[in-house]
């Protein structure tokens, strides 16, 4: 037990090179004004303008949106059809297993890309509506309709993860207490809602919270199909006032301050996952 | 046993801590947005490793390329954060502004032996010290589409006004119900104000006062007069839809493909794009056009069109030696042979030992623009360009989504402008 730290120091090393220098380097920059050639320490001034940055602002409401649309989607979506899947033979839950998983697999910049012939002015989407009389939609043009059509992307590259928690902690479900249910006279309905559902809800409150930090650091998607001000994440906000306003300090007090909302989110699941 | 184990695992994390390479010599890096694509085999880096390589033998060249995803200085800066600056920078003015600056770049005077050959430095010039070469560049001008202007039965006076600009969008709206566009517009990124911008000069507005670029007054001059013709464009479908959301690499191809009747171009994009929608299958043949001044707002006299060169940049660096060697390698990426090709291609050379004549027909028309009506100044050698270049897209997405009025527009882009001159 004596040479425990010798087997834990590679991932130590790993760790403090790749993931802790990096975060107080960014916390360092963010009291900075730098272009990377001059550099001035600014203190707390980068913090200050964050509270009057509009972008930010906008930014930050969006995050909460996404968060919102994303994580209700993902988790009510993967209930729903793990609940579904429940039932089926192991052959038919490993073909819905794979089929959705294989989104999770590809690269986020793919997805998009597919989706955009979907949601172009001249893609799927509209053609489908104008069978209705309906006007074709500039889906990335507005925040109302740039927002859903980004969640929805995301929702759908993303379930597929989620499902194989659900599925694996349904199946480990003891099966008596379900045989147990139908003696006692209970629907298929009332198994799913009362029975299956309560057994796994400290898993649902895992992916869900799960599901709320991924969603606030949804990048490439935006990046690709709605890179604007009114449907920027918290993320892509940061990406946009380093890399295109070269504001590197300023960007980096965002990232400090996205660091603080998912550190608050994974002490919530850490706490949840210790709970009973 | 345990004790072997453990001593092979202390290694094995030990090991990446003493390994070092052997000693490589030499070497540079040269950062660039893309090789020239020069008449013949070779372009610009090929001649100037045939002229390095007598002098440096075993000195190595690394070339590395610009990421031009969204436009930004994104690679260059990750390059600098890495504290890995290149050797030597080479791109559009647009970004390669930012780093003509004491700080970054090496003083060439001293070490470029030719720099007497070159026309005009003293865009490149800080407190005496030139600080970068001018690579061949060339003007835009609006760039018409003949075979439109055939079908909608319109020609374009002389010395065309935005009135009869008005009348032929709205023939190009009859004629083609919403296929085909007067003019092009794109919000997506920030790669479109080198075309956007010069609808401003159309109004007579103006981003600095006589090389004053210490304060924008792109608004005081009546700025949002361009705003309000662009929501005017946008309301009655003289531009693609959902033109906020398009990018550079749409409105290029747009072109190409012949929907737009009238757009900026430059005369060197042409042929590329063409070749481009021909090998997609999206066109079958050129189609004929000309380069004309663009339109002018009632008062206006002249409209100056934008002209955009890039410039080669040796960082600093704290090795005399290695200066000594990268500025070598700028002195013959510029030479008078590579000039020479760059004006093969329709760039203007800006070397006193290169004379060409322009045969072109559309280089002698976007000269000739600029002969009659002058370079719109949006301070593009200025050090902060490329900072003032991205606060213009998001602003002009609100425009063209009808989102903001055209005066809170102008004022928040001065504004903004301003903020950064500060």
């Amino acid at each position: 037990m004596k040479y425990w730290f010798l087997f834990a120091l590679p991932a130590m090393i790993f760790f403090l090179l790749f993931v802790g220098w990096p975060l107080l380097e960014v916390f360092r920059l963010s009291l900075y004004e730098t272009n990377f050639i001059t550099s001035t320490y600014v203190g707390l001034k980068n913090y200050k303008k964050l509270l009057i940055d509009p972008a930010f602002h906008y930014a930050l409401k969006n995050s909460f949106w996404y968060c919102i649309l994303i994580t209700l989607g993902q988790v009510g979506i993967s209930v729903f059809i793990s609940l579904l899947c429940f039932d089926l033979s192991k052959k038919w839950q490993d073909a819905v297993r794979i089929i959705l998983y294989l989104p999770t697999l590809s690269a986020g910049i793919i997805i998009a890309q597919s989706w955009r012939w979907i949601f172009h002015y001249d893609g799927l989407l509209n053609w489908i509506l104008s069978l209705f009389k309906i006007k074709p939609v500039a889906f990335f043009q507005k925040s109302f309709t740039a927002i859903p059509a980004i969640s929805i992307i995301i929702i759908t590259a993303g379930i597929g993860g989620y499902i194989i928690i659900l599925l694996s902690a349904m199946i480990g479900i003891d099966k008596d207490i379900i045989q147990a249910a139908k003696i006692d006279g209970a629907n298929w309905f009332q198994i799913k809602i009362m029975i299956i559902l309560p057994m796994i809800k400290k898993i649902i409150g895992m992916i869900t919270v799960l599901s709320m930090v991924g969603s606030f650091q949804i990048f490439e998607t935006i990046y690709s199909l709605a890179p604007y001000e009114y449907s920027a994440s918290l993320t892509y906000n940061i990406y946009r006032e380093g890399f295109q306003f070269s504001n590197y300090g300023l960007a980096s007090a965002q990232a400090v301050v996205l660091l603080f909302i998912t550190t608050i989110l994974m002490l919530s699941k850490n706490k949840l996952e210790r709970s009973d | 046993m345990k004790k072997i184990f453990l001593i092979l695992l202390c290694l094995i994390i030990l090991f990446p801590f003493f390994s070092c390479s052997k000693d490589k010599g030499i070497e540079i890096t040269i950062l660039h947005s893309g090789a020239s694509a020069f008449k013949g085999d070779k372009n610009q880096f090929d001649f100037a490793m045939e002229k390095f390589k007598l002098d440096y033998p075993d000195v190595k060249v690394n070339f590395l390329q610009v990421d031009l995803s969204d436009g930004s200085t994104l690679t260059m800066d990750a390059m600098l954060a890495a504290g890995k600056a290149p050797n030597i920078y080479i791109d559009t003015l647009v970004r390669a502004s930012k780093y003509i600056t004491p700080e970054f770049a090496l003083p060439l005077n001293e070490y470029v032996r030719d720099i007497n050959q070159y026309q005009d430095l003293s865009a490149y010039t800080r407190n005496g010290n030139i600080l970068a070469l001018p690579i061949p560049g060339s003007a835009q001008g609006m760039v018409v589409n003949m075979e439109i202007m055939k079908e909608i039965g319109y020609e374009i006076p002389p010395n065309w006004t935005i009135d009869d600009f008005i009348i032929m969008a709205e023939k190009v709206k009859l004629r083609y119900g919403g296929t085909k566009w007067a003019t092009g517009m794109f919000a997506a990124n920030q790669s479109g104000d080198y075309l956007i911008n010069n609808w401003f000069a159309s109004f007579g507005a103006k981003y600095y006062n006589s090389g004053d670029y210490s304060k924008c007054i792109i608004a005081d001059s009546g700025g949002a007069r361009t705003y309000e013709f662009f929501q005017y464009l946008s309301k009655q479908g003289y531009i693609p839809p959902g033109a906020s959301t398009l990018t550079d690499d749409d409105y290029v191809i747009q072109w190409a493909k012949g929907d737009l009747a009238a757009t900026a171009f430059f005369p060197a994009w042409v042929e590329p794009y063409f070749q481009t929608v021909i090998e997609q299958g999206q066109r079958k043949e050129r189609f004929e056009y000309r380069f004309v001044p663009f339109p002018r707002y009632s008062g206006v006299e002249k409209v100056p069109t934008y002209y955009m060169n890039g410039a080669i940049i040796v960082y600093n660096s704290k090795s005399e030696e290695v200066n000594r060697i990268a500025a070598r390698f700028a002195e013959y990426i510029n030479g008078k042979e590579v000039q020479e090709k760059y004006a093969e291609i329709q760039s203007l050379p800006n070397r006193k030992d290169v004379l060409v004549e322009i045969e072109d027909p559309y280089m002698e028309q976007v000269n000739q623009i600029v002969i009659d009506n002058g370079i719109f100044d949006v301070g593009l050698t200025n050090s902060t360009f490329a900072l003032t270049r991205p606060l213009h897209y998001p602003i002009l997405q609100r425009v063209l989504n009808l989102e903001i009025s055209p005066e809170e527009a102008i004022n928040l882009y001065q504004k903004k402008i301003n903020e950064v001159l500060k």
